[in-house]
């Protein structure tokens, strides 16, 4: 008994601090985020308890109503943008999902605040995610973690290597994709081209970077907050790919929204309208402006024409590259949107593709470097490399965090010494702007 | 492996990672291997010296032993033009430099020079109204107004005040020997520095105008009366460009002191056509030329002796 309650204690006494840093990171970057935060934690939290007391669905109905409510105002009304709700996309989605797990007795419900408050503002998966489930999450939180020597290590490695996705490829692919659409409508329909292919990797790499990081540092803290990717460019499907793109969310809309809308169970019609309507939503939820709702509907589309000739054409035996391939092409084609500041600069963007492309003279006039020197693409190269290598190993079941682990502590230590001086090394060539800012012109 | 051995083994490869990464910044001050550390850091851009070599040069001259008794100092439009007029007169010594120099610069320049020259009988100050609103406000001035003067040692002869703005703006750690030294020597701290800066937007911006001037010429005046010296203060040419703007500036520029002493600086101020320069400031290629320059000395110079020379 004392044991257990010493446990219980180390527990709550953890979870306290996490929480403390989580409120503290929150309100050092937004006094309103802090507040907003703080009060749908409580106002949810009551609300649950409630609803265990009188079995009242109107309670659980009246959450998610207010959550979806302030979220969908901080979509589109500037004045609430304006406030600076940190983190509400995310928190936003932790709510809902507890309130209807409480619902669906999914879940039972938390009975102490500290525990529930730090599932819905864990501060590492706050800004970006992986989105959390309350079952999963807080049963971890319950349970006392035993120290683990390689939970650590490959935490480390995993934040190691997030920051070099991020520092050495996605911020180095990011001033290319930015030559390309800063320009738009001088640039040749070849550059366009090559800065949207690019940009499919900026995005994956400065995401899964992000995600790398925060899983290491919840490793390092002895959280399991599970993987947001795997290997998604490597899809053989637009089904595939939501299975391995920011997979916290797509299994979230799974449960969240497309099967409390029906899912596949009225109707084949009734399912593509599900389908659209569930990536409609994902469009607004990742951020206010039609071309995040485009890129939404694009994929609603995408998955209403997967439902209705993917199977037929699996059973053609497509190969496995044609598939990859193809399912790129639509994936990269949706990011395009994506990544335009609007719809007019997309269809601009898409016609010149289609109309201007000037393959020859972009070629000859070095269009394809993105206003870069070959040295610095060459620079670029080498760490993109590396990550699509470790990729490839992810895709065939090699973990390159576990065989490190496994080599001589020699080569680990080299590993381990070498890697973050690589990083700095990327860090300190992106870092800044111009250096004739800093020289005085004389005469 | 336990928990206790665990951050054991975190602690010392946190020390030795540390150790590697100061030893490599040391390594990237080393004259054989800068290039090399740029090379690799993208810090090319950032191998020049920018600031003390361009400033220390002037400091030393102006500190050298020489028969010279007229002390030239200014900003980037004086030096283009003496640089063009190519003086010869062993009387003189030229200096002038640019307005990111500061006018606390400028005055270390000058008492440099008094130190140094027991018969010197003047100093001229050509500077634009712009350059006398200088402060320690952007990374250049690091450059150009605090690292050479640490460098050389002279930084601690401002004023409190002054020297307060400065750790405001830059830090107090970067008035130190050591810092300045590990940022001129080394483009990776450069340049990390200087982005820093830049990106913080660290700076000093003066509470009113013409604050240090108002502080360093009437110091500097009264230097030179002690020392029989006369200081001359005129603006260099000034494009039609700005012609509303100096209104403005007069104004501000009757409630200091250095007005009490030179109350003609705005009143002679020599316009010319914004078509004349390249940046509404200095003269293009076509309009450096030496008769032009010589005329707009004269007629900036008026009765002065110095015209003479033109």
């Amino acid at each position: 008994m004392k044991a257990v309650n010493l446990e219980e204690k180390n527990c709550l006494i953890r979870s306290t601090v996490y929480l403390i840093i989580s409120y503290f990171l929150v309100g050092v970057i937004s006094l309103n985020g802090l507040i907003l935060l703080v009060g749908l934690t409580f106002f949810s939290y009551a609300l649950s308890l409630a609803y265990e007391r009188t079995k009242g669905k109107w309670l659980i109905g009246t959450g998610i109503v207010v959550v979806v409510g302030i979220l969908i105002a901080s979509r589109f009304f500037e004045f609430v943008e304006n406030l600076g709700f940190v983190g509400l996309s995310f928190f936003s989605l932790h709510i809902i999902g507890y309130l209807i797990d409480v619902l669906r007795g999914t879940v039972s419900v938390e009975k102490n605040i500290v525990f529930y408050a730090l599932f819905v503002a864990y501060f590492p998966t706050l800004l970006s995610g992986p989105v959390q489930r309350s079952k999963a999450f807080i049963s971890q939180i319950h349970s006392g973690n035993l120290f683990s020597y390689n939970d650590c290590r490959v935490g480390l490695m995993r934040v190691a290597y997030g920051l070099f996705q991020k520092v050495a490829v996605a911020d180095r692919l990011a001033l290319m994709v930015d030559f390309a659409y800063g320009e738009y409508s001088v640039r040749s329909g070849a550059t366009l081209l090559w800065g949207v292919f690019l940009y499919a990797f900026q995005l994956y790499f400065d995401f899964a970077g992000y995600s790398n990081i925060v899983i290491g540092i919840s490793r390092l803290l002895g959280l399991d907050i599970g993987e947001n990717f795997r290997q998604p460019y490597f899809s053989t499907s637009v089904k595939d790919f939501w299975q391995r793109w920011h997979i916290s969310l797509s299994t979230w809309l799974r449960d969240y929204v497309y099967i409390p809308l029906g899912g596949n169970r009225k109707g084949t019609i009734r399912k593509y309208i599900n389908l659209f309507l569930t990536f409609a939503i994902s469009g607004v939820w990742h951020g206010k402006g039609l071309t995040f709702f485009a890129w939404g509907c694009l994929h609603g589309l995408y998955q209403v024409g997967y439902s209705i000739f993917g199977k037929k054409t699996a059973k053609r035996r497509i190969s496995k590259v044609f598939g990859v391939a193809i399912t790129f092409a639509l994936v990269d084609f949706a990011w395009l949107f994506f990544r335009a500041d609007s719809l007019f600069q997309g269809c601009v963007i898409c016609k010149r593709i289609l109309f201007n492309f000037a393959l020859t003279e972009t070629a000859r006039g070095g269009g394809f470097l993105m206003g870069q020197s070959l040295a610095w693409m060459l620079w670029t190269l080498f760490p993109l490399l590396l990550v699509i290598i470790v990729d490839v190993l992810s895709e065939r079941g090699i973990s390159i965090f576990e065989n490190v682990g496994k080599c001589h502590v020699a080569i680990r230590w080299m590993v381990y010494l070498i890697f973050p001086i690589v990083i700095a090394l990327y860090w300190i060539q992106g870092y800044g702007i111009s250096a004739s800012n800093f020289i005085y012109s004389t005469f | 492996m336990k928990r206790k051995s665990f951050f054991k083994a975190v602690i010392i490869y946190l020390a030795v990672l540390i150790l590697i990464f100061i030893s490599l910044d040391f390594l990237s001050t080393v004259d054989a291997l800068r290039s090399y550390f740029a090379k690799v850091t993208d810090s090319e851009d950032y191998l020049e010296k920018n600031g003390p070599n361009d400033v220390i040069p002037h400091i030393n001259k102006a500190g050298s032993n020489s028969e010279s008794t007229i002390l030239i100092i200014g900003d980037s439009i004086c030096r283009q033009i003496f640089n063009e007029l190519n003086v010869s007169d062993e009387k003189l010594c030229i200096v002038p430099l640019n307005a990111a120099v500061t006018l606390p610069g400028q005055y270390l320049i000058a008492e440099e020079y008094l130190d140094t020259h027991a018969g010197a009988t003047d100093i001229y100050m050509f500077m634009h109204p712009h350059s006398l609103l200088h402060s320690y406000s952007t990374p250049l001035e690091y450059q150009y107004a605090v690292m050479p003067f640490v460098e050389t040692g002279s930084l601690t002869k401002l004023d409190e005040s002054t020297i307060d703005c400065i750790a405001t703006a830059y830090g107090s750690f970067s008035m130190s020997d050591f810092f300045v030294k590990m940022v001129d020597n080394s483009p990776i701290n450069r340049k990390l520095y200087l982005n820093y800066l830049e990106k913080h937007g660290c700076g000093y911006e003066e509470k009113r105008l013409f604050e240090f001037t108002d502080t360093y010429i009437p110091r500097l005046y009264n230097q030179c009366e002690e020392r029989g010296v006369t200081l001359h203060l005129y603006s260099t040419p000034v494009t039609d460009y700005f012609s509303e703007d100096m209104k403005v500036k007069r104004e501000a520029y009757l409630e200091t002191e250095t007005y009490k002493l030179f109350p003609d600086y705005f009143e002679d101020i020599v316009y010319v056509p914004e078509e004349y320069t390249e940046d509404k400031a200095h003269f293009d290629e076509e309009h450096k030329d030496i008769d032009y320059f010589k005329s707009l000395m004269k007629s900036i110079l008026k009765e002065d002796s110095l015209s003479n020379i033109f």
